[in-house]
């Protein structure tokens, strides 16, 4: 599997991103330019991340103007044809903004930018410390959509404490049902606000953003 | 006379921890019974020693301490109504008190009716807190943890 990692104007984590692929997980890398539109070095067996940072400053809401960029006009059809999307923090809000994934990223229940590490579970009930960074990471969607999003297994992530418990405490944003990240229905494209780019390394002590490449199946 | 000294205290202290560690009136059982796809009870079950009796949550003011469920907050739950409490409840003046008390004996549910949304996996947890008295002695309120699957 190769991997493509958009860098848009104000993007803080593409480098990160690219390092844990190619250093950590060994994988083929290729940043792509937010101007561009060529995809054609990629087949649907690949994946493309949007990484986090602060995109075009964040202005208007977070991703709203990413969501117009020539790459994202290719990235929103190499997902409609079943290419693997991930979005991460900015990236997840990039998603949501552009349709891909239902929802939106509201400002942090607490109104501050919170950086620190949390812990999430996936639905095999693990632990998994990961860091957030961010300060509109509070996910929210209206009832019918949660509710379709719990039927269909699509909720990946939620926050937990560090046993796998899933409690109002250990949810850092007050995000809706302690969602931290959702895939589509088809489960081709991901968005999470932790970012397991960012523990990957023996040399940051952590390796549990490993285990989350391999539960979303990009390892 | 010093050997004799260190002996009673010995024997104190021996009696004292054998005391303090055997006294376990009430066990506990915990369990959530589904009632449907997203509804379930969560039962709290307590088996009193003969002669002890535990309090109602709502037993009043100046007696005893009343029994109290705490649950952790769980952003996929939502609590239906208050704890209930299944057992005989029965209300005497306690003379020790000098007040009006509601307890239970042998033994009594606590029953909390919460929904999960959406289909999702998790589960609930919390402490109960509670005193047990007989008609000599209370012992110190205890705080038991539970854990329970919804799934």
């Amino acid at each position: 599997m190769k991997f493509g990692v958009v860098v848009f104007p104000g993007s803080n984590c593409d480098r990160d991103m690219q390092d844990a692929l190619s250093q950590d997980l060994c994988k083929e890398v290729i940043m792509l330019w937010h101007k561009d539109k060529d995809l054609s070095m990629f087949s649907t067996d690949d994946c493309i991340i949007l990484p986090g940072g602060f995109s075009y400053g964040d202005y208007l809401r977070c991703g709203a103007i990413a969501r117009f960029s020539p790459m994202m006009q290719s990235v929103i059809e190499f997902a409609n044809k079943g290419g693997k999307v991930l979005g991460v923090c900015n990236g997840f809000q990039i998603l949501c903004e552009s349709g891909l994934l239902p929802g939106v990223l509201l400002q942090n229940a607490n109104r501050q930018f919170i950086c620190k590490n949390v812990f999430i579970t996936n639905q095999a009930g693990e632990a998994l410390k990961i860091p957030i960074a961010h300060g509109e990471g509070r996910y929210h969607a209206d009832k019918a959509t949660l509710d379709e999003l719990e039927a269909n297994g699509q909720v990946i992530f939620r926050y937990c404490d560090d046993k796998g418990a899933i409690l109002e405490e250990a949810n850092p944003n007050g995000a809706i049902r302690g969602i931290a990240g959702i895939c589509n229905q088809q489960r081709n494209v991901f968005g999470m606000m932790p970012h397991p780019e960012r523990a990957t390394s023996h040399s940051l002590s952590n390796l549990d953003g490993k285990r989350v490449f391999e539960i979303l199946g990009l390892n | 006379m010093m050997k004799r000294i260190l002996l009673s205290l010995l024997l104190v202290a021996n009696t004292l921890l054998v005391f303090s560690q055997g006294e376990n009136p009430v066990s506990w059982s915990y369990e959530a019974k589904k009632k449907s796809a997203d509804t379930y009870d969560i039962i709290l079950t307590a088996n009193v020693d003969h002669s002890w009796h535990i309090y109602s949550q709502k037993t009043g003011k100046g007696g005893p301490v009343p029994t109290s469920v705490t649950f952790k907050s769980n952003p996929l739950i939502v609590k239906s109504g208050a704890v209930k409490e299944i057992g005989k409840l029965e209300k005497v003046f306690d003379k020790n008190f000098n007040t009006d008390v509601l307890f239970f004996s042998d033994k009594v549910q606590f029953v909390q009716t919460v929904k999960v949304k959406g289909k999702a996996k998790t589960n609930m947890s919390g402490t109960i807190e509670y005193m047990v008295c007989d008609d000599s002695r209370c012992l110190p309120p205890v705080k038991k943890s539970f854990d329970l699957k919804l799934q």
